[in-house]
């Protein structure tokens, strides 16, 4: 259950999001502060500025922090709130089976049809007054046909096993049988996608941020960063750079985690 | 006096595009107040499927129960009862063990947080008086140490320990009728006896009326009172235990005897019924076991009725009316 893998990327998530929380204590200035409009531009690293400065003279280590705590805390609520949903339709679906589960699948099957970056950028265009909880919102409602699909393939599984035909046999009620009986038996792949979601996520807030519709300025988030920084790319690299390094980490370890996990639970990867 | 009454009970299983299977066809059955009733049969003949349907577990669609057979449980017919008024009968009335304890209990839960969750669904008790039933519960049915084995998981437990606490399970709602399908099929030898010993002391114990079902008529003979034979779909016979293994009236019943090896005779070659047991796609017309059974004769073309061949001895079989016919 805890290979050294596990572990590893446990240690190496649980610190992101450390850092992340603590940002407010880590970070050495303001992330908004224009520190010196005249001579404090695009600096490179520094005592003063380990990362830099950037083309508004605010201190790149800061606004990468904090963009971290942004960017962790939006996947994290982003991939919970579509677990949630795709586990609720998947179990649903997989348990009623039926014209339920004809009507829900054919309904996933649809939306996945639709490129989820394209809804997603004309979703957040029109509402874009929204701020960091529609990008929320937003991220979680259309992250979860792909659980919703996995749950209900466990669950038709599930259902046929003889444990659950025992415990209907002596009268358990058919809701407390769903969360008792059948969703822990499924808890392993849905840990294992979560992790695997949330790596996705960080990358698809920071494109939608670089975009200009996700994570709008002031607030400090790693695709308005490389966004921003990319202009400078020739004379001041580390402003795209930093911010890009942290997303590839940050979807590294989460990576990391989701497949470690799986191996670990997985007995067909044994 | 009868506490479940099954009555012309008829399953049928519809597949896409394939015949209709008919896996119960007409069965009755009676289970009389704390009796152990062994229900008799080889594979496929309908055994497991009829006791999924006293408690409508088999899935619908595909399966179907025929509307016009009965079970009657204390005076309800279990047909006719809604999903919500069923299920205090489920595991409140009758329970249901399955044959391999290994399968039918939830690796993910403990022995404990299973065998309260039975209790409380049947009960108002809370946790922690639920919790102290559930531990006499599980040393009510031998298992030793029930504290310690409370918080243990399923795969932590021996199989003979996993189908003492799946007993344990199943009682925990106090019913009245514990089904038993082959409930020592998956066990050691001597692990079986021990839970044989177990069911008789239960139904002594609690008054427990038992229908164990079982492919194995030699087990049936160690403890049922009365044993009923099942055949394509049908009770071919019933009767009491020692009058049916003394003189069996239908010649399947007689032939399922002389096939059981026994170890107080000279060694001979084992007798075997001849054939395979029918599809339940296609029932034999007529009498269903007349292809394999060596007394057949034109009547059998026609289906005997379900009668008298003794005291409280009912079987399917012509060979009643015509005795002459089995011969020397």
């Amino acid at each position: 259950m805890m290979t050294r893998r596990v572990r590893l990327a446990l240690a190496l998530v649980t610190g992101l999001y450390l850092v992340a929380m603590l940002a407010p204590l880590l970070a050495p200035y303001d992330p908004a502060a224009q520190l010196d409009l005249l001579g404090g531009r695009l600096l490179g690293p520094s005592l003063a500025h380990p990362l830099g400065t950037d083309s508004y003279s605010r201190d790149v280590l800061s606004r990468l922090l904090y963009g971290a705590r942004l960017s962790l805390w939006i996947a994290a609520l982003a991939v919970l709130l579509a677990v949630t949903l795709g586990t609720a339709v998947g179990l649903a679906a997989g348990l009623a089976g039926g014209w339920v589960d004809a009507l829900l699948m054919r309904g996933v099957d649809a939306a996945l049809a639709i490129p989820r970056v394209f809804l997603l950028i004309v979703v957040l265009a029109l509402w874009n007054q929204g701020g960091v909880v529609a990008l929320v919102l937003v991220l979680g409602v259309t992250g979860w046909f792909g659980t919703s699909r996995l749950v209900r393939a466990e669950v038709q599984s599930l259902r046929r096993r003889d444990f659950v035909l025992a415990a209907r046999a002596l009268g358990l009620p058919g809701g407390r049988i769903a969360l008792r009986h059948v969703l822990p038996n499924v808890a392993a792949p849905i840990i294992v996608t979560a992790a695997l979601g949330v790596g996705n996520t960080v990358l698809l807030e920071a494109a939608l941020s670089f975009l200009g519709i996700g994570v709008r300025p002031p607030l400090p988030s790693w695709g308005d960063m490389i966004e921003e920084g990319q202009a400078f790319l020739a004379t001041a690299p580390w402003q795209a750079i930093v911010p890009g390094l942290a997303v590839v980490g940050t979807v590294m370890a989460f990576s990391l985690l989701g497949d470690a996990l799986r191996d670990a639970w997985d007995p067909r990867t044994q | 006096m009868t506490l479940l009454s099954v009555q012309d009970l008829t399953v049928t299983f519809r597949t896409r595009g394939g015949p209709v299977s008919r896996p119960v066809d007409g069965a009755s059955l009676d289970l009389e107040r704390g009796e152990l009733l062994a229900l008799v049969g080889e594979s496929g003949c309908g055994k497991t499927t009829l006791a999924l349907s006293l408690l409508r577990l088999i899935p619908e669609p595909p399966g179907r129960i025929d509307p016009s057979g009965r079970i009657t449980f204390d005076g309800a017919d279990l047909l006719r009862l809604s999903p919500a008024e069923l299920r205090p009968v489920r595991g409140g009335g009758i329970a249901l063990i399955f044959q391999d304890p290994g399968s039918s209990l939830n690796p993910v839960l403990t022995i404990g947080a299973q065998v309260v969750e039975v209790v409380r669904a049947h009960t108002t008790l809370d946790r922690r008086a639920a919790r102290a039933r559930a531990r006499g519960l599980l040393a009510s049915v031998g298992v030793g140490d029930a504290e310690y084995r409370l918080d243990q998981y399923p795969h932590q437990l021996s199989g003979g320990l996993r189908q003492r606490a799946m007993i344990a399970m199943a009682l925990a709602g106090n019913p009245r009728v514990l089904i038993a399908d082959e409930p020592t099929t998956a066990l050691d030898v001597t692990v079986q006896a021990q839970i044989l010993d177990l069911l008789a002391d239960l139904k002594r114990r609690l008054g427990l009326a038992i229908l164990f079902i079982t492919h194995d008529l030699s087990l049936a003979a160690g403890v049922a009172d009365r044993v009923a034979v099942m055949y394509a779909g049908r009770v071919v016979e019933q009767a009491p235990a020692a009058r049916l293994f003394a003189a069996p009236s239908h010649p399947y019943t007689a032939a399922l005897l002389a096939a059981i090896p026994r170890v107080d005779r000279p060694a001979r070659r084992l007798s075997v019924i001849p054939g395979q047991p029918p599809p339940a796609t296609d029932w034999p017309r007529g009498c269903r076991f007349r292809p394999r059974c060596r007394y057949a004769w034109a009547r059998c073309a026609d289906e005997p009725p379900l009668q008298e061949a003794g005291p409280d001895h009912q079987a399917r079989c012509w060979l009643i009316n015509e005795p002459e016919r089995r011969g020397p």
